[in-house]
């Protein structure tokens, strides 16, 4: 016990210190955490309340639902004041599930602001990932066939 | 005598359909692509034949090999369900060529109606009422603008060869025809190969109404009454209710008789759906036939609740020669029902299509509710196919019981690993517009942005129960679930399961 997890949301983010015996601190809230059946649990909140969350997966990809809403959290267990997973903007991940159809770049290419990197294809449709800064590639980290999702890196670039 | 049926589809359908032949006393086969090996309608049925690779028009398209596979194993019969082939001529009619029976209309008249401007002039024929609306052999801008200062703004442009939606221009000024007319042609070009328009009159707020009809084998047709199908998004269907709340019994009984003629004149057999446009309310409301859809629906579970029947059943006995189940005045609507269609989508990121694996999928149960499902927990949302997960069905002795069991139900309703809309659907359930029934087909759209914010409060709970799920080691496997899906089902392994 006695981790601390950066819980990224969409765009917020939450610091989440866990203790002994189903304690959680979330941004200073004190909240409780006991099991309530297989991958459920019963969250008592600071003011009293119980919220029954159900949750699902592993760090850094944990999924949960409760009172009737969906959350998909991005976990980063490292160590205390680092910041989350976030990508950088040298690491390009699609931004929805697709194939990857082309690879137009290579390791050690240089590259411009706008210049295509990787072709995807979903839903019959064709979507060319550009790389949103200059520099030169520093590995391409998919290959023509990958299913990828949103959080997969196909492509890293350094400045 | 029908014996062995092959269901040409996947998904929730396919899982309906293959337990309703199986209650018939009929033997199953299943069809599936390497994407859908571990696919539960596969496990359904009595033997599963691979027909091809993920895509869809190398798979569930592919006449030749759902023709093989019927071969094969010995199948009489074939159910296309809904989408794919299910609409398509030739596909009935290389059914029908290859000595099988094909549950579902006449070849012939899927084509005939598959022109919507042919069925326009047919049903105009028969005194059906249609959208005021003109079409002209002349296709030059001046006889379309002519056309169009005798049918009066608005108007809508829309391709004489198209359906769902596409293609559409909306004309509130005569002005505008100039350039909305290139650009109609070009899209009707492109997404229909036939550049032919006709106009028709825009109907302002229109409900959508549909009616299911069954016709045997003997000239014998009835109606079961109508489904309201306006919440929709960009035309494509959310949420269908039965009975409508804008339509009172003698619009009622005016919808069913036309949607009988309609089916007649075209010698319609077995399960169709006849839409129509409403405006207006009360019994002075008016409708217009639109299309006929001559397939099952996907919403078919609302009449299914509410009249009391089993419409698979019903195709499956037509099919196999037996005279309707029901006299019309057997059939009666009692209660409500509400149907909402779950999507692997993100209403945050615009509706995108979600993949990825189903770590945990849980349905609610109860009194009042019917989930019909293609997937289960440990399963693989694929990018290949429409993401349409599961239809929650909720029955209630009105309209506000049933719309009370939606909600509660769809708060129960757990699905991880996918984006899905279930909070939409929540949202949009619980809309006072939605409540007091005065949705008609734009009223999404126009609210889009509040639908599909999401809830505004903060996660607290959820990240504490995450950090402490994670804590443990990200916990338990999903429940009874198989492992996710190995690639690449073995070429040699053309049938599973029993074969005869």
């Amino acid at each position: 016990m006695g981790r601390r997890y950066q819980v990224q949301h969409r765009d917020a983010e939450f610091t989440a210190d866990t203790e002994a015996d189903g304690v959680v601190v979330v941004d200073g809230a004190r909240c409780t955490v006991a099991p309530w059946g297989p991958s459920r649990y019963r969250v008592t909140m600071p003011d009293g309340r119980a919220v029954v969350v159900a949750v699902a997966g592993r760090a850094p990809g944990v999924w949960a639902a409760s009172e009737g809403q969906t959350y998909e959290f991005s976990l980063d267990a490292s160590a205390r004041g680092k910041s989350g997973t976030r990508h950088s903007a040298g690491e390009m991940t699609p931004p929805m599930p697709a194939t990857v159809v082309k690879v137009v770049v290579a390791a050690g290419a240089r590259i411009a602001t706008g210049d295509a990197v990787v072709v995807l294809e979903a839903m019959k449709m064709e979507l060319t990932i550009r790389a949103s800064r200059a520099g030169i590639v520093r590995a391409v980290r998919c290959a023509v066939g990958d299913l990828v999702r949103p959080g997969t890196v196909l492509v890293e670039i350094d400045e | 005598m029908m014996r062995r049926v092959l269901i040409a589809n996947r998904g929730e359908i396919a899982v309906r359909i293959i337990r309703a032949c199986k209650a018939a006393g009929l033997d199953t086969v299943a069809v599936y692509s390497d994407a859908d090996a571990h696919a539960p309608h596969v496990f359904a049925a009595d033997a599963a034949v691979r027909i091809g690779p993920p895509p869809a028009a190398e798979s569930y398209l592919d006449v030749a090999a759902l023709l093989d596979a019927a071969r094969h194993s010995g199948a009489d019969a074939v159910h296309p369900g809904y989408g794919f082939l299910s609409e398509r001529a030739h596909f009935a009619r290389a059914v029908e060529d290859a000595g099988l029976t094909f549950i579902g209309p006449p070849a012939d008249a899927i084509e005939r109606l598959g022109s919507k401007t042919g069925a326009r002039t047919l049903m105009e024929a028969a005194g059906v009422p249609v959208v005021p609306g003109i079409t002209l052999d002349d296709q030059s801008d001046a006889a379309l603008t002519a056309a169009a200062v005798a049918l009066g703004v608005p108007l809508l442009v829309k391709p004489a060869a198209g359906g769902g939606g596409i293609g559409m221009k909306t004309v509130r000024h005569l002005d505008d025809l100039v350039t909305l007319l290139p650009q109609a042609r070009r899209e009707a070009q492109a997404a229909f190969g036939n550049a032919t328009l006709y106009l028709e009159r825009l109907i302002d707020r229109p409900r959508h109404i549909e009616v299911q009809i069954l016709a045997d084998q003997h000239g014998d047709i009835v109606h079961l009454f109508e489904r309201e199908c306006s919440a929709q998004r960009r035309h494509q269907k959310v949420v269908e209710e039965t009975p409508s709340p804008a339509v009172t019994p003698a619009v009622r009984a005016r919808l069913g008789a036309a949607a009988i003629t309609a089916a007649r004149t075209v010698g319609y057999q077995n399960a169709g759906t006849v839409e129509f446009l409403l405006e207006g309310d009360g019994d002075e409301a008016r409708f217009y036939f639109l299309e006929i859809n001559t397939r099952l629906q996907v919403e078919h579970p609302i009449t299914e609740c509410v009249v009391g029947v089993d419409l698979v059943r019903a195709q499956l006995a037509v099919a196999a020669g037996a005279p309707l189940p029901w006299r019309q005045d057997e059939l009666r609507q009692r209660g409500h029902a509400v149907e909402c269609r779950i999507y692997a989508e993100d209403p945050a990121r615009g509706f995108l299509p979600q993949a990825g694996p189903l770590l945990r999928y849980r349905e609610p149960a109860g009194p009042g509710i019917r989930i019909d499902a293609g997937v289960v927990e440990g399963g693989t949302v694929s990018v290949y196919y429409d993401p349409l997960l599961a239809k929650l069905i909720a029955y209630g002795e009105t309209r506000a019981h049933s719309i009370a069991v939606a909600r509660e139900a769809l708060t129960r309703f757990e699905i991880l690993g996918v984006h899905t809309n279930l909070a939409f659907l929540q949202a949009l359930i619980g809309r006072r517009e939605f409540t007091s029934g005065h949705i008609d087909t734009g009223f999404i759209d126009r609210h889009m942005s509040e639908l599909s914010r999401g809830s505004e409060a903060t996660p607290l709970a959820a990240v504490a129960a995450a950090a402490w799920h994670a804590s443990l080691g990200g916990g338990p496997a999903p429940g009874g679930a198989t492992a996710a899906p190995v690639g690449g089902a073995d070429p040699f392994d053309t049938i599973r399961g029993w074969r005869g």
